[in-house]
């Protein structure tokens, strides 16, 4: 009875010498008694070796001066000298760095993390599952050093940014690559929210279930990555979902994560003065209707007022807890069930998820099922085959965000202090037509907003992949595998019947999404120790096809109220994309190692792109990395371990599919039969070239005083030349952007991780890691004259989120007030302030610090976990705030309401003069001064706690474990008045604005794990 | 076992070094076309409806035309706090909606248009047509704003000039009617015809020859707006005009065609907005001016009757309709239109457009008149440019076509000639207040093309409008006479647009463009 294996570990154990002596024993783990199966167990310094069966038994012939090594993946590697026995049991411990032991690397190439000259880090699936976020990419947050995770504040099913080591490109993704099983995932955003009003439709790795990952190991560096090619330049995240490898025969796994999302209101707006305008209360219902959310009225007296409903209410605060009332309290349903089974020749696991999440915003769901398959079978002692399948379907309602259109989030935000929420529910009449509660229609009644708009998204993704693998000799395998990520997406929008601004209704996107890639790759790998020396050379090709098709419907004038078929509409527009695109690549690797002491790899790897021009689509690029074990040659007493390490990189990449020639089209409607002609908004670039990441990295990790310390450290530097960016062009150029081959982006900074268990006796274990980095970004330069590009605008068109020449990526633009050379406020003729009229920066929209400080204190069967994370450096612009200031709700807006704000100045001509407005003329003049509104988004936040008890092993249970858990509790220091500093709309590269988004939560819940 | 190694290593060999000679056709859009392909006219039928207004929308329209202009020509007002016109309150979004619209929609497609046909035998009127329509274009945005990139715009992809220039609003305005000039001239009537993608002369007869009258009528118009500022080139430019032969009857009007059936791309933008997609005129956020009906209603003006009817009863009876004053609300305080002296007790008495003669979606929008044509000419007489016939003449035959071409509206806009030539018996042409007669009839001529309203409004100071102040105007409670440029600009084309505003002075509403002399 052979357990099967890992297939690297086949290799080693496929020759077996016959010795002089037979010794046997059983491997269990040390805690739990378990015995191990797989252990490798092989002669010291020979290449004979054994496994443990399923029972952890090995038998091994073996000389009395010879010494068995003991290996096993998470586990410390033992050595025992034979001596006499015939009997050798051992306990292996669990080693808390198994970065010592075997790591997958990029292509799924299994090496030993010691020979890696980059750095690279993991996160067990069980840190994901307990204090778990929907998205999992959210839960890496404050996990891991250079890793950067920010969730856009738009609801559940949303998507995330997580960017390594900084942004590399101004304005294609920075986001990692993501491979499940081996098979890139595209983590396309399906929809963000950009300057007007919108959803966030989520993103490719919101699809997957945290339940059902083993592992996910981030490769930082373009060392790291480089065989990945470009889309592996921003770093990859490799993430292996559990397989029955391991399972001694038939075995089931049963979590349960429960847990409720209650709303975060960080207002702390004045309740002094009520609605109205002029420091008068509204006099009638027309006069209510034009003051919906502005609160310039006179001082809450408590008497009675006509509102927009044309009902009385009183003229006092009782606004405090609208959110409250508008919002729910979310839950999140989050369930997996998997059964898997191994024997000799194969196994499977088979998992099944379901998530049911109801959102804080009314009638706003997701839902997500997950089935995966994972099989391996061995044909023969040469031939073996795996093959797994990832099965996605989800659906959600939404949230429409930042723009006050269909909007729930914002009217709710801004009423005056006297409407009461329910004063306006349910938002529409008995013809479900619109209540409206201002005289700007384009501000839609929240409760009319959540209950009649639709946002509904669904998708069904299927990720696949099957290899073959043949192994003749120990020395030598040859792989080919063909991996396919499908999914079809569809969206839709409507702005229902009976809206106010558009009572007819419109189906705004009806969206169809197919999307098709096909990777088949080869790889032959060869593997041979001569003396001293260790030899690995990895030869692979790969080919791409990736082929998309977007169709997209809108549609008004219907025929039927509340019907929203385009069949029925009067007027309908359509649009259909198919972008193409295939990469053919080719790479290969040589790995050497001289006495498990220094280890050089060297890579390259050559793409030919469809995307780029045809007389220059090919681009070659190499690494180089160096591991250094100082250890081997000089060991203090104190140190276990302790490497150096050293890469270098360069990493190229394509254009968008199209980008070469300018294309025309038409509009969707004719003249009588005239078409109208139409080219886009973005100049193509017949002249495109590929562009370039370089990349530097040395460090060092090292491990102190009998593995209870360990420290890494990392500097990297990475620089994107020729970055290929759609830079933003003046409109009078006749377009808004230009694809050029321009930018020049570097990054660099440091990490670094320091952990430990500091306490360790019988009962008690504290474990702990602390990780710092710091990023510094400067984009270096644009296309020729240019000294910034866009990529972002608030709605109020006041603050722009753009890249400049000399400073970090994502500078936050704001207006200040327009001042004369000496520093005096220049009044207009009216004695107003004024905004300058040109931008400044106000800083980064990206912390350049992150970090995290995870424990774990376990005291018999009860383990305390938490987590508390921090991000210094990034400024947000808050629209909130700014709002709240031209609304009158801001509580510094209570400064000369009744007295007026006198200002001295110059006027045009540069002449003195002093003028006295109103507060309301004031501080509705700030709004435009936009960077009084940009702050510190630096914060420190309690991110999540667990405690869970570890029942006893009793009845069929191979584990059972209870967790009461909460996540985003709170925040230690922050310093965004009235916003959550984490409550950017969107994951785009448009990062520092905030303008109503939905509310961010804190998390409650109970998680239950259970194994037979 | 070897073998079979060998042969998966040389298949997948092959795979991956495959070739590459599909990748040029793999990355051609299927689903457009480039230029070889492309029917270049489809840039003209483009820009003129973009002209007409933005597809999006009506989005220049609405905010430029209608929320500012109609309302500081206070032919509309408003108690609506957002419709800014009526009371110069700031709204930088909406005060820069055609500039930051018109070079991606209209600009760039004439622009592209001019690049497509300029060495194309076949296509050699439809580049003359180009450049009178860049013209055409070009004549409103710098009016709007004065100094305006012009002679570096929408060449981003030709030229690769992505920060154009500011240039001077004296050179644009000798260079458009320089380019006027030579195309009017180079336009042959024996070469082609571009047929129906010419949304404004497709269908007449002769079309090349239509297109001369126009580009020789816009001269006219671009001549006498830079009278104030250089009366000799405006000389030189009027009669260079008359001689080329400019509109001589309704007929010529140059008007831009739509279609009711294609929504918002291709519908009326003035309707869409007062009494289609939106409805303006039924939530009464705009409504008739007190300053427009009582013009009328003084006068005896037999087009009060076409224009005006009361909101709530619907009578069109001129003896009941009151035009509402500009520079109120209904915020109840000191403001309040129900303050004002002559207030009808509900907003409902008031006088509204009559949408069913203005308002269809498939009404034309007019681009120039004959009666605007003959209104220059009258004031150019009055000038002494040797244009040929007396003011009076002149300002006759301005009138006659001004109430004539409403019919053009809708039948029910047909005034009787014995109405059009009482009128005129009852108000003669005064050539003691001459210049103020013909500014007065030019911006009621001019009704719902407000861009052109307020340009010539802003040259002539006619007719003499009482301006509102209003607590938190932008002007100091003056009639704003400039459009604000928007904001990307100062980052996307930082160092012109810096150039600009030191040329010209701060982006303000009260900074005035070169023709506009005080």
């Amino acid at each position: 009875m052979k357990k099967l294996l890992p297939f690297i570990t086949m290799m080693l154990l496929s020759v077996v010498v016959l010795g002089q002596q037979k010794i046997t024993g059983t491997v269990k783990d040390a805690q739990s008694g378990d015995p191990i199966p797989g252990t490798n167990v092989f002669i010291k310094g020979t290449n004979t070796g054994v496994t443990t069966n399923l029972d952890g038994v090995y038998t091994i012939q073996a000389e009395s001066n010879e010494t068995l090594v003991f290996s096993f993946i998470g586990y410390k590697t033992l050595e025992e000298e034979v001596g006499s026995r015939s009997i050798i049991n051992i306990s292996m411990e669990t080693d808390l760095k198994s970065l010592q032991e075997v790591v997958v690397t990029a292509l799924g190439i299994e090496r030993q993390s010691k020979t890696l000259g980059y750095s690279l880090e993991s996160v067990s699936g069980d840190k994901l599952t307990k204090a778990r976020e929907i998205n999992v990419a959210d839960n890496l947050v404050g996990r891991i050093a250079g890793v950067n995770s920010s969730a856009p504040s738009t609801g559940p099913g949303g998507s995330s940014r997580v960017t390594i080591r900084g942004n590399s490109s101004l304005s294609g993704t920075n986001q990692p690559l993501y491979v499940i099983n081996g098979i890139p995932m595209n983590n396309n955003n399906l929809g963000s929210v950009g300057k007007w009003d919108g959803a966030d439709f989520g993103d490719g790795i919101s699809s997957i279930n945290p339940d059902d990952i083993e592992d996910m190991t981030v490769l930082k560096g373009g060392a790291a990555a480089a065989l990945y090619g470009q889309r592996g330049r921003n770093g990859v995240i490799l993430i292996t979902t559990k397989s029955g490898r391991n399972q001694n025969g038939l075995g089931i796994e049963f979590n349960s994560n429960t847990t409720v999302d209650l709303i975060n209101d960080f207002r702390d707006f004045q309740t002094e003065y009520g609605q109205g305008t002029l420091g008068a209360k509204p006099a009638d219902q027309t006069a209510a209707l034009n003051t919906g959310l502005v609160s310039w009225g006179a001082p809450l007296d408590g008497s009675q007022v006509t509102l927009f409903d044309g009902q009385q209410h009183p003229y006092s605060a009782v606004s405090g807890d609208n959110l409250n009332k508008f919002y729910e309290t979310g839950a999140t349903y989050s369930n997996s069930l998997a059964i898997s089974g191994g024997g000799e020749t194969g196994s499977f696991r088979l998992s099944l998820g379901d998530l049911r999440n109801n959102s804080i915003y009314p009638n706003a769901d997701y839902n997500r099922q997950t089935v995966n398959l994972d099989a391996n079978y061995r044909l023969s002692p040469k031939w073996s085959g795996s093959a797994n399948v990832y099965y996605t379907k989800d659906n959600a309602n939404r949230t429409k965000v930042n723009d006050a259109p269909g909007n729930g989030n914002y009217g709710i935000m801004f009423l005056p202090p006297n409407v009461d929420a329910d004063y306006l529910d349910p938002g529409y009449d008995e013809f479900m037509n619109e209540v409206q509660f201002s005289d700007n229609a384009f501000t839609t009644n929240p409760y009319f907003a959540a209950n009649r708009f639709i946002t509904e998204t669904s998708k069904d993704r299927v990720l696949s992949v099957a290899s073959l693998r043949y192994a003749p000799t120990e020395w030598l395998y040859v792989q080919a595998r063909v991996a396919n990520d499908f999914y079809a997406f569809n969206a839709t929008q409507i702005t229902p019947t009976g809206t106010a601004y558009r009572p007819a209704g419109s189906l705004d996107i009806q969206r169809t999404v197919n999307f098709n890639e096909t990777n088949a790759d080869f790889l032959v790998g060869i593997n041979k120790d001569v003396n001293d020396f260790s030899i690995g050379v990895t030869l692979g090709g790969n080919l791409l096809k990736r082929r998309q098709k977007i169709v997209e419907i809108n549609a008004r004038e219907f025929a039927f109220p509340f019907l929203y078929n385009p069949q029925t509409a009067g007027s309908v527009g359509t649009n259909v994309r198919e972008p193409r695109k295939d990469i053919q690549s080719l790479y290969g690797s040589v790995e050497l190692g001289y006495k498990d002491m220094l280890f050089l790899n060297i890579t390259d790897r050559n793409d030919w792109s469809s995307t780029l021009p045809s007389d220059n689509n090919s681009y070659n690029y190499p690494s180089l990395n160096l591991s250094y074990v100082f250890t081997e040659s000089f060991k203090p007493a104190w140190m276990d371990f302790g490497k150096l390490r050293a890469g270098y990189a360069r990493v190229g990449g394509d254009a968008d599919p199209y980008a070469t020639s300018l294309y025309y089209s038409t509009l969707p409607a004719t003249v009588g039969g005239t078409p109208l002609g139409s080219i886009g908004e973005q100049m193509p670039n017949p002249d495109i070239e590929p562009l370039q990441v370089i990349d530097y990295e040395i460090g060092t990790e090292m491990q102190f005083f009998g593995n209870r310390m360990n420290l890494d450290f990392a500097w990297y530097r990475r620089t994107t030349l020729n970055d290929i960016v759609p830079v933003s062009v003046s409109r009078t150029s006749g377009y808004n952007s230009a694809l050029v081959n321009v930018a020049e982006i570097e990054n660099k900074g440091i990490e670094l991780i320091i952990g430990g268990t500091p306490v360790q006796t019988g009962a008690f274990t504290w474990q702990t890691s602390l990780n710092y980095s710091n990023n510094t970004n400067e984009v270096i330069g644009l296309a020729e004259g240019q000294e910034s590009f866009q990529v972002g605008e608030s709605r109020n068109g006041r603050a722009f989120i753009q890249h400049i020449v000399g400073q970090p990526f994502a500078q936050v633009m704001a207006y200040d007030f327009l001042r004369d050379e000496a520093g005096n406020l220049v009044l207009n003729a009216s004695g107003f302030p004024q905004a300058a009229a040109e931008l400044t920066a106000q800083g980064t929209g990206v912390h350049p610090v992150t970090g995290g400080w995870s424990n774990d204190l376990q005291l018999n069967n009860v383990t305390l976990s938490f987590l508390i994370d921090y991000k210094f450096g990034g400024v947000i612009y808050s629209g909130t705030n700014a709002i709240a200031y031209g609304n009158g709700l801001h509580k510094e807006t209570l400064e000369g309401r009744t007295e007026g704000i006198t200002l001295s100045g110059v006027n045009a001509e540069g002449d003195a003069v002093t003028s006295n407005i109103t507060a309301q003329q004031y501080y509705g003049a700030l709004g435009n001064v936009s960077a009084l509104h940009v702050y510190d988004a630096s914060f420190i936040k309690f991110r999540s706690l667990s405690v869970t008890y570890d029942f006893p092993s009793f009845w069929e249970f191979e584990k059972l474990s209870l967790s009461l858990v909460g996540r985003n509790l709170f925040y230690i220091k922050k310093s965004t008045p009235n916003i959550d500093p984490e409550s950017n709309y969107s994951s785009t590269n448009a990062q520092g604005l905030e303008y109503t988004s939905l509310p961010t939560t804190r998390s409650f819940g109970i998680n239950i794990s259970a194994k037979f | 076992m070897k073998k079979l190694t060998y042969i998966l290593l040389t298949a997948s060999l092959l795979v991956a070094a495959g070739c590459t000679d599909e990748f040029e056709e793999l990355n051609t859009d299927q689903n457009q076309v480039t230029a070889e392909s492309y029917v270049p006219g489809y840039n003209l039928s483009r820009a003129q409806i973009e002209y007409a207004g933005n597809s999006d929308f009506s989005y220049d329209t609405w905010r430029v035309n209608i929320i500012y202009l109609s309302l500081m020509m206070q032919h509309f007002s408003s108690t609506v706090g957002w419709y800014n016109g009526d009371k110069y309150t700031q709204s930088d979004a909406f005060a820069n909606a055609t500039f930051d619209v018109a070079y991606n929609s209209q600009v760039k497609y004439v622009v592209d248009l001019m690049e497509l046909t300029k060495d194309d035998p076949l296509n050699a009127n439809l580049y003359q047509i180009a450049r009178i329509t860049k013209v055409m274009i070009f004549h409103r945005l710098t009016d709007l704003y004065g100094e305006i990139p012009y002679s570096e715009a929408g060449l981003g992809f030709h030229g690769k000039i992505f920060t154009p220039v500011y240039d001077s609003q004296e050179s644009i305005y000798m260079d458009m009617l320089n380019e006027l000039n030579e195309a009017a001239q180079a336009l042959d009537a024996s070469a082609d015809a571009p047929g129906s993608v010419d949304l404004m002369y497709g269908d007449a007869a002769d079309q090349i020859g239509q297109w001369k009258k126009f580009a020789y009528s816009l001269m006219l118009r671009l001549a006498m707006r830079i009278s104030e500022v250089d009366e000799t080139e405006a000389q030189n430019w009027v009669q260079t005009a008359v001689a080329g032969g400019v509109f001589t009857s309704n007929a010529d009007n140059a008007a831009i065609k739509h279609d009711a059936a294609g929504g918002r791309p291709t519908v009326n933008r003035n309707s869409n907005i007062l009494f289609g997609e939106w409805t303006a005129l039924s939530n009464q956020e705009v409504v008739l001016s007190k300053t427009f009906v009582d013009f009328m209603a003084d006068n005896n003006d037999p087009r009060l009757e076409v224009f005006a009817k009361v909101y709530g009863s619907g009578s069109t009876d001129p003896a009941d309709q009151i035009g509402m004053p500009n520079g109120y609300d209904t915020n109840g305080g000191e403001f309040d239109i129900s303050t004002e002296p002559n207030y009808p007790g509900d907003m409902a008495n008031y006088s509204t457009l009559r949408n069913e003669i203005f308002c269809a979606l498939n009404a034309p929008t007019f681009v120039l008149t004959y009666a605007q044509v003959e209104l220059l000419l009258a004031e150019a007489a009055v000038k002494g440019f040797g244009v040929g016939g007396t003011p009076e003449e002149h300002y006759n035959a301005g009138v006659t076509a001004a109430m004539e071409y409403l019919a053009m509206y809708n039948e029910q806009g047909t005034i009787a000639s014995e109405d059009i030539d009482a009128y005129l018996t009852a108000n003669p042409y005064n050539p003691a207040n001459g210049e103020e007669m013909i500014g007065e009839q030019y911006w009621v001529a001019s009704f719902l093309d407000w861009y052109e309203t307020w340009a010539n409004w802003r040259r002539t100071d006619y007719p003499q409008l009482s301006p509102v102040d209003y607590p938190g105007n932008a002007t100091g409670g003056t009639i704003p006479r400039r459009m604000l440029y928007p904001s990307h600009e100062s980052s996307n084309n930082a160092t012109n647009y810096s150039e600009a505003i030191s040329r010209q002075g701060s982006n303000e509403f009260n900074t005035r463009v070169w023709w506009d002399t005080e």
